[in-house]
C-alpha cells in the first residue's frame, strides 16, 4: 500500500512535469481564435499534414483574446489570432496588438474591400446579415431594405438580439456610414419602437422566436439558418421550412456583409509561419471545406458554395464598403444604440 | 530539531505565505491607484446593479438554503415515514451537478431541444405555448439555481448535528409539555446553529463567486462584472477594485462566523448516540410529497432532461473528442489534488513539529483561500506574473519569454491557493488526532522527523489523505473561471467545454459531457454521504 502511495504522491508528478518540459516542438504556431474549434480542426489538420508545422490554439471570446494580448505585452505567445468580425479585426489594429503583412499571395487571394487598407488583417470567410420572415405573416414587399424594419405597420412584430451583440454594431456602423448619424439613429429608434420584446438571446434564438409566433420578422446571419436546414434534428428542419430568406437592398446598396479574418500578432515569435497559415486558410482547398461546412460564403466569387447557401439566391448584390469602416464606427454606432435604449 | 530544519521550514513556509497573499495584496494595493474613465463608468452605469443583484440573490439564496437545509434535516432525522432513508440520500445529490450546469437545464428545459417543450408539442402541439410561457434567464430564476443546487450543504452539515444529539434532549423538551413547534425552536434550532452558520456561510461565498450561471443568465453580478472590467471595458484597475470590494464582503462574512462560533462546543459530551425511536408523524403524505418534488427538482428532472439531450445528439457525438476532454480534466485535477496534498501534509506536519506561531497563522491564512472566488483570484494572479516577467527579462537582459503565464504551472498555483482551504483543514485535525506519543515514541526509534512522518503519520493518515484528494479531485473537475482564463494552449476541459456549448446556444450537445462530468462528482458524494449518514444511522 505504501509503495502505492509513494508512486501515486511523488512519481506520477514528476513524470506529468518533465512530459510537460519537454514537449518543444520545432516548428509551430500559435493561435487564439474565437472561432470554434470544432470549425477550424479539419483544416487545421490538413495545413498541419501538408506543413508539417504544429498548431497549437486556444479558445475564447473575442474580447478576452484581444485583453489577453494586450496584457501578455511582449511576452505574448500568440502569433495570429483569428475571429469574426471587421468591428473586432478593426478595434485589435487600433489596440497595437497586429502588424502589418507583406504577402503577395494574399493581397492577390483577399478581394480588396475584405481586408484591411494598411495589410494588418485579413477577410478569411464572408458572411451576409440578412431578413429572415416568417411568409404567413409577412408580405415580403414591405421588407426590401433594412430601413424597412423601422416602419410604423411592424410595430410590435420584430425581434432582434442585443446590441452588446458585434454583429448588429457593426450593421448599424454601414447604415451610419451610407445613411448618416441622423437617419442611424431615427432607424435605431424606430426598430425598438417596432419591438415584440426587449433583446435577448442569439440569432438562432430570434429565429426560433420568429417560427413560435413571438413576431414576425428579425434579422440573422444566413449561415444559422443553414445549420437548421442541414441539422439531423426533425424540429430544426421543420423550423427551418417555416422562415424565409430575405436579401435587403438589392435594388440600391447591396446587402450588409462582414467577415471573418485573422491578424499576425505585433510580438509574434512564428511570423513566417503564422502568415502560412493565413494564405492556407485564403487559399482555395480552405475555402471550399469552409463555405461548405459552416455555410459562409468564400470570400472569391470563383469558389463553390454549398448547395444551401445556393438556394437562397447567389450570387446576390453585396454592400461592397470597405470593411475597415466597419471598425472606424463602432463605438459612433454603440453610443446611436445607447441613445436608442435599444438593449 | 537543528536550528538547520528549522530555517529551511519557516521559509518553506514563508515561500507558501507570499505565493498565498501576492494575489489578495496585489488587489487590495489598486484601490489607491487613480480612477480611470471605464472606473466612472462602472460606478454611474454598472455598480449599482451589481451591489444590488450581488445583495438580492446571496440574500434570498441563503434564506432558502436554511429554510429548505434545515427543515429536511430534521424532517429526516426526527420522522419515521415510507422511504425516509432513500431520501435521505437522493436529498444530497444535487451536490454532484455544478451549479452552471444546473443552469444550463433549467434553461433548456422550455427551448427548443428541451424535454418540456418537445413533450408538450409531441402530445399536446403546446410547444410554442410552453416556449412562450416563461423565462428563466433573469434574477429568480439565478435564485432557484443557486438554491436548489447548494441546499445539500446546509443540509448535510445539520444531519449529524440533529442526529447526534442524544433523543433525550427532545424527550425532556416533550415531558415538559413543549409541542413540536416549540421544540424545533427552542431546543433543535439553538442546537443545529453551528451548523447552519458553516453551511450557509459556505453556500453565500459559493454564491457569490458563481460566475458562468449568473453570465449565462445575463444579471450582472460581482463576479462577472470584475470579468467584464477587466476583458470587455480592458480596465484591470477596475476590474481589482470590484474585486477589493467582493473580497472585503467575503472576509467579514468570514469573520462573522468565526465571531458567532465563538468557543462554544457543541459536541456531545458522551460521544455516545442515543438508540432512538422517530416520531411518526399524522401527515405521512405530506412529508413523501414535499421530500420528493424537492429531489425531482433538485436532480431526478436534470437527469431526465441530460438524458433527452443524450437521446437527441448522440450521433453527432465526436467520442475521440470526449475522450480527451475527460483524460485533461481528469489529468489536471488528479495532478492539482496531489500537489495540494503534499502541500497541506507539508505545512500541517512542520506545523506540528515546530508548533510555532507564524506556522500556525500560516494555516489560518491558507485555509482563507476557498473565500477568493476564481475569477477575483484568476484577475489576481495574471498581473503580478506578467510584472515579474518583465522584471526578469529586463534584468537578465534577455529576449522576452513567457515563463509562466499560459502555463500549467501557473494554473497548478490558482488551483493550490483557492482548494488548499479543503485539504488543510482535514489534514490538520488529522494530526491533531494522532496523539504526540506517537512522536517520542517514533524518535525513541531513533527515527528523523522525516522518517516519522512517512513510517508513523502517514499509514495512520492514509484514510484522511485519501478523502481530502477525493474532495480536491471533485472541486478542480468542475472549476470553470480560472481554468478558463489561466488555461494553456490546446487544453479543454470538461467544464471549458460545456461553457462553450453554453455560450454557442449549443444545448443540446451538453447531454454526454455533462453526464460525465455529474458521473465524475457523484462518486465523492456517495462516499462522503455515506460516511455520514452511516454515522447517522450507527
Amino acid at each position: 500500500m505504501f509503495k502505492k502511495f509513494i508512486y501515486v504522491y511523488l512519481v506520477l508528478p514528476a513524470v506529468f512535469t518533465t512530459g510537460c518540459l519537454s514537449s518543444a516542438v520545432a516548428e509551430e504556431v500559435n493561435l487564439y481564435t474565437a472561432r470554434k474549434e470544432h470549425l477550424l480542426r479539419p483544416l487545421i489538420d490538413i495545413f498541419e499534414k501538408d506543413t508539417g508545422i504544429k498548431v497549437n490554439i486556444l479558445t475564447a471570446k473575442t474580447k478576452v483574446l484581444i485583453k489577453k494580448i494586450l496584457d501578455e505585452g511582449e511576452n505574448s505567445p500568440a502569433d495570429l489570432l483569428i475571429t469574426v468580425d471587421a468591428g473586432n479585426l478593426h478595434d485589435a489594429k487600433l489596440k497595437n496588438i497586429s502588424q502589418k503583412i507583406d504577402s503577395k499571395l494574399l493581397n492577390q487571394l483577399v478581394p480588396k474591400n475584405l481586408r484591411d487598407m494598411d495589410g494588418h488583417w485579413y477577410g478569411l470567410s464572408v458572411r451576409s446579415r440578412v431578413i429572415m420572415y416568417n411568409p404567413a405573416a409577412i408580405n415580403p414587399e414591405e421588407i426590401m431594405n433594412y430601413e424597412n424594419l423601422a416602419d410604423g405597420n411592424l410595430a410590435g412584430r420584430v425581434c432582434i438580439r442585443s446590441s452588446s451583440n458585434i454583429y448588429n454594431q457593426s450593421l448599424l456602423a454601414s447604415i451610419l456610414f451610407h445613411n448618416g448619424d441622423q437617419a442611424a439613429l431615427d432607424w435605431a429608434k424606430g426598430v425598438v419602437k417596432n419591438f415584440s420584446r426587449e433583446p435577448k438571446g442569439n440569432d438562432r434564438g430570434q429565429m426560433t422566436a420568429v417560427v413560435l409566433g413571438k413576431c414576425d420578422v428579425t434579422i440573422a446571419n444566413t449561415y444559422y439558418l443553414g445549420k437548421w436546414i442541414s441539422s439531423k434534428k426533425e424540429t430544426e428542419k421543420s423550423y427551418a421550412k417555416q422562415i424565409k430568406v430575405l436579401f435587403p437592398n438589392q435594388d440600391n446598396r447591396g446587402s450588409h456583409i462582414n467577415i471573418s479574418g485573422g491578424f499576425v500578432t505585433r510580438n509574434a515569435k512564428n511570423k513566417a509561419n503564422a502568415i502560412q497559415l493565413l494564405e492556407f486558410l485564403a487559399g482555395d482547398t480552405a475555402q471550399e471545406i469552409y463555405a461548405r461546412k459552416n455555410h459562409e460564403y468564400p470570400i472569391r466569387q470563383d469558389i463553390k458554395v454549398s448547395e444551401i447557401v445556393k438556394s437562397w439566391g447567389y450570387p446576390f448584390k453585396m454592400d461592397d464598403m470597405n470593411l475597415t469602416n466597419l471598425g472606424r464606427l463602432n463605438d459612433e454606432a454603440g453610443k446611436i444604440f445607447d441613445i436608442a435604449g435599444w438593449k | 530539531m537543528s536550528n538547520k530544519t528549522d530555517t529551511l521550514n519557516n521559509s518553506l513556509t514563508l515561500i507558501f505565505v507570499f505565493i498565498f497573499l501576492v494575489p489578495v495584496v496585489f488587489i487590495f494595493l489598486n484601490i489607491f491607484s487613480e480612477s480611470s474613465e471605464v472606473w466612472l463608468h462602472i460606478q454611474t452605469y454598472l455598480l449599482q446593479d451589481y451591489v444590488m443583484n450581488s445583495l438580492i440573490i446571496v440574500i434570498f439564496v441563503a434564506a432558502f438554503t436554511v429554510i429548505i437545509g434545515t427543515s429536511l434535516a430534521w424532517i429526516v432525522s426526527m420522522y419515521e415515514f415510507p422511504g425516509v432513508n432513500i431520501f435521505k440520500w437522493l436529498l444530497i445529490l444535487p451536490m454532484a451537478i455544478p451549479t452552471y450546469v444546473n443552469g444550463y437545464i433549467y434553461s433548456g428545459l422550455n427551448e427548443t431541444s428541451g424535454l418540456l417543450f418537445n413533450v408538450m408539442d409531441y402530445y399536446f402541439g403546446l410547444g410554442p405555448y410552453v416556449y412562450n410561457l416563461y423565462d428563466i434567464q433573469n434574477i429568480y430564476g439565478v435564485i432557484f439555481i443557486m438554491t436548489i443546487s447548494l441546499y445539500p450543504y446546509v443540509y448535510l452539515l445539520c444531519l449529524p448535528a440533529f442526529a447526534n444529539h442524544s433523543y433525550s434532549v427532545f424527550e425532556v423538551g416533550k415531558s415538559l409539555g413543549l409541542n413540536t413547534y416549540q421544540r424545533l425552536t427552542k431546543i433543535a434550532l439553538p442546537i443545529v446553529r453551528p451548523a447552519v452558520v458553516a453551511g450557509v456561510s459556505f453556500v453565500i461565498m459559493e454564491t457569490l463567486a458563481e460566475y458562468a450561471t449568473m453570465e449565462y443568465f445575463g444579471v450582472p453580478t460581482f463576479a462577472t462584472g470584475i470579468f467584464r472590467a477587466w476583458f470587455v471595458l480592458g480596465d484591470e484597475v477596475s476590474s481589482f477594485r470590484l474585486s477589493s470590494i467582493l473580497l472585503t464582503l467575503v472576509f467579514f462574512l468570514i469573520y462573522f462566523e468565526e465571531m458567532s462560533r465563538g468557543k462554544r462546543k457543541f459536541d456531545n459530551p458522551t460521544n455516545k448516540i442515543y438508540e432512538r425511536k422517530k416520531e411518526v408523524p399524522k401527515n405521512k403524505t405530506q412529508l413523501v410529497i414535499l421530500c420528493s418534488l424537492i429531489v425531482f427538482f433538485g436532480s431526478i428532472l436534470q437527469f431526465f432532461q441530460i438524458f433527452y439531450w443524450i437521446s437527441y445528439s448522440l450521433e453527432r457525438l465526436n467520442i475521440l473528442f470526449i475522450f480527451e476532454l475527460i483524460t485533461s480534466s481528469a489529468s489536471i485535477a488528479l495532478i492539482g489534488a496531489i500537489v495540494i496534498v503534499l502541500f497541506t501534509l507539508n505545512i500541517a506536519f512542520i506545523s506540528r513539529v515546530t508548533k510555532n506561531i507564524f506556522t500556525r497563522l500560516s494555516i489560518k491564512i491558507f485555509s482563507l483561500g476557498y473565500a477568493i472566488p476564481g475569477v477575483v483570484l484568476a484577475v489576481g494572479i495574471i498581473t503580478p506574473t506578467s510584472y515579474m516577467e518583465k522584471a526578469i527579462s529586463s534584468v537578465l537582459d534577455y529576449p522576452p519569454e513567457n515563463l509562466l503565464s499560459g502555463t500549467f504551472f501557473l494554473l497548478l498555483i490558482a488551483y493550490l491557493v483557492r482548494f488548499s482551504t479543503i485539504s488543510i483543514k482535514t489534514i490538520d485535525s488529522g494530526f491533531n488526532k494522532i496523539s504526540s506519543s506517537y512522536d517520542l515514541l517514533a524518535s525513541s526509534f531513533g527515527y528523523s522527523k522525516l522518517q516519522a512522518l512517512i513510517r508513523v503519520h502517514l499509514p495512520i493518515l492514509l484514510p484522511t489523505i485519501s478523502s481530502a484528494t477525493i474532495l480536491l479531485f471533485v472541486d478542480i473537475v468542475k472549476e470553470l473561471p480560472m481554468t478558463l482564463i489561466l488555461r494553456p494552449f490546446n487544453f479543454n476541459t470538461l467544464p471549458v467545454h460545456l461553457y462553450e456549448l453554453a455560450e454557442a446556444e449549443n444545448l443540446s450537445s451538453i447531454g454526454v459531457p455533462g453526464l460525465i462530468l455529474i458521473i465524475i462528482c457523484l462518486i465523492p458524494v456517495i462516499i462522503l454521504s455515506k460516511g455520514i449518514i452511516k454515522n447517522v444511522r450507527h
